[in-house]
């Protein structure tokens, strides 16, 4: 991945679609992310936001952060809603209603909207076939109605609805593999990112966009509060989450994998999990439980990007 | 304020607003490749030029550096403007066909031929340079045009790689991707349309990952006038 990291964001957009003074807490990394997609958004889009985190924040009645044409729609149907508003365009374009030029629609959601209650709604915009850019900000739970455990909550971390204790670890399965879900509808473009490689985030937004059809792009978001890390920490857990081999970055651009960042030695797990509340009561075989699994996912991807690069080869 | 008309639309904008930045009011879309909003505008590549008619003359000017003024008409769409429009794409096609932008600027204005192959992705359209000298300020990228100094030679662009601090701007604005860069083995690599460099990177003392190129630490060391031991350490182990 090129690494502009001095002088580069000079030279990037100045302009703030989501506006300063929203509610987010301290060190949020979520609506960092947010921020820098709708950067990317350009003035001609439509946000969908699904209930969550950054649909609370973003507007506390009688104010509002957008700075965008903005839709709240409840958990589970912002990508019909994001459908319905993709066909009225087309409709109205057909009229010469509207302009030729193109307006985007984005539907936004958080992990719980987009994994859990959501997933059906956004199965079948997808196999549609509409166009439409669909970004899940993943913050690893349902952490404004104050952390309850989504399928997005990896193992091992302790939230209120799967709390450790003595004869429990926390969550006890493993993390859905959205990413891979997406995939499997052969939309054209899934890529996964993190804010804390903010150009690698805005150059996946406007790619995103700029596919004809759907697209997915799943952001790894740290949450201080929901995490119980230190708020002035959230873009380094960004990063070890990224150079660990937790969250891989990669795009699958019309079935073909490619990692964005290639990461020569993964760092080890503790790296990552040391700080973070939800991860204290771990002990070392657990550790070592989740680092085999973590090493093995890892694997598998590099195997698929490695295929994919010598079909293209060819 | 001054009030002009955009394709009979009205407008009223600031005294010192361009022509682009009216046109964005209204949401009329005009074409752009070497104008970037958070630099000076260039003005090479005549890809915006629109018909403008001030005084009972009409002109063709480029949107993105020519100021509005009191009455004004503007059109973007005229058969004047978009023949101007369609002559700066041909120009930039018969350069540059394999750059899928460009391409694709072709045809939508109806300008592809079977043209010789210039295996080039360089527009020519001296982004790069203007962003190394008013964004990163170390002037490394040169233009050499032609003229009675230069010979005959087509334009190309020279890069000073004693003054380059590999920070990879020029990559970054690049609008066709002409100029690249790849971080491998400890080493950065910047591709340029005419040369390659390579340049060491630094290695972190705490975790032993690489992180910054040895001239860009040395620059920003000298820059900051912060002690050496500052450039020691990589972002996370800070």
């Amino acid at each position: 991945m090129e690494n502009y990291n001095v002088f580069a964001s000079r030279v990037v957009s100045k302009n703030e679609p989501l506006a300063p003074g929203h509610r987010a807490c301290t060190g949020c990394g979520e609506v960092l992310a947010l921020r820098l997609c709708a950067k990317a958004f350009g003035k001609n889009t439509i946000v969908v936001n699904a209930t969550g985190c950054m649909e609370i924040i973003a507007s506390q009645a009688p104010y509002n952060s957008w700075r965008l044409p903005w839709i709240h729609t409840l958990f589970e149907n912002a990508s019909a809603t994001a459908s319905g508003i993709e066909a009225a365009i087309k409709v109205l374009a057909r009229k010469n209603r509207v302009p030729e030029s193109e307006i985007n629609v984005v539907a936004i959601g958080g992990d719980g909207s987009t994994v859990d209650i959501g997933i059906q709604s956004l199965s079948g915009a997808l196999e549609r076939g509409h166009n439409f850019t669909y970004i899940c900000f993943d913050n690893e739970a349902y952490m404004n109605t104050g952390i309850q455990r989504s399928s997005a909550t990896p193992f091992g971390a302790s939230t209120t609805t799967s709390p450790a204790g003595k004869k429990s670890i926390g969550q006890s399965t493993w993390k859905k593999d959205m990413p891979a879900i997406m995939a499997a509808h052969n939309i054209p473009y899934v890529a996964t990112a993190c804010p804390s490689y903010p150009f690698d985030l805005m150059n996946k937004v406007e790619k995103a966009l700029a596919t004809k059809g759907p697209a997915y792009i799943h952001v790894f978001s740290v949450c201080p509060t929901g995490w119980r890390s230190a708020g002035n920490l959230s873009v380094r857990y960004g990063r070890l989450a990224v150079e660990t081999g937790v969250f891989p970055l990669y795009e699958i651009e019309n079935g073909v994998y490619k990692m964005s960042v290639e990461v020569p030695e993964l760092k080890p797990l503790t790296a990552y999990t040391k700080g973070q509340g939800r991860f204290k009561h771990l002990k070392e075989d657990n550790l070592a439980k989740i680092e085999a699994r973590v090493h093995e996912e890892y694997e598998k991807l590099l195997e698929k990007c490695n295929l994919s690069a010598v079909e293209e080869g060819k | 304020m001054i009030n002009l008309t955009i394709d009979d639309r009205t407008v009223s904008v600031e005294k010192n607003a361009t022509i682009l930045q009216a046109a964005e009011k209204l949401n009329i879309k005009i074409p752009t490749l070497c104008y970037n909003e958070e630099m000076a505008p260039i003005g090479s590549c005549r890809i915006c030029v629109v018909e403008a008619i001030k005084g009972g003359e009409s002109l063709i000017v480029s949107a993105c550096n020519t100021g509005v003024e009191e009455g004004m008409k503007v059109y973007t769409k005229s058969e004047k403007a978009i023949e101007a429009r369609k002559f700066a794409v041909k120009i930039l096609y018969s350069e540059n066909p394999s750059v899928k932008l460009i391409r694709d600027l072709a045809e939508e204005y109806g300008v592809v031929e079977d043209i010789n192959v210039r295996k080039s992705e360089c527009i020519h359209c001296e982004r790069c340079v203007h962003a190394c000298r008013d964004v990163v300020g170390q002037n490394a990228i040169v233009l050499t045009t032609c003229g009675l100094s230069y010979g005959n030679d087509a334009p190309s662009l020279k890069w000073d790689f004693d003054k380059c601090i590999a920070c990879g701007t020029c990559a970054f604005v690049c609008p066709t991707g002409a100029v690249k860069m790849h971080d491998h083995d400890g080493v950065r690599t910047l591709l340029t349309p005419e040369s390659k460099q390579d340049f060491t990177l630094k290695k972190c003392v705490s975790c032993g990952s690489y992180f910054m190129p040895e001239v860009q630490a040395q620059y920003l060391m000298k820059k900051t006038e912060l002690p050496a031991d500052k450039f020691d350490q990589c972002m996370n182990c800070r």
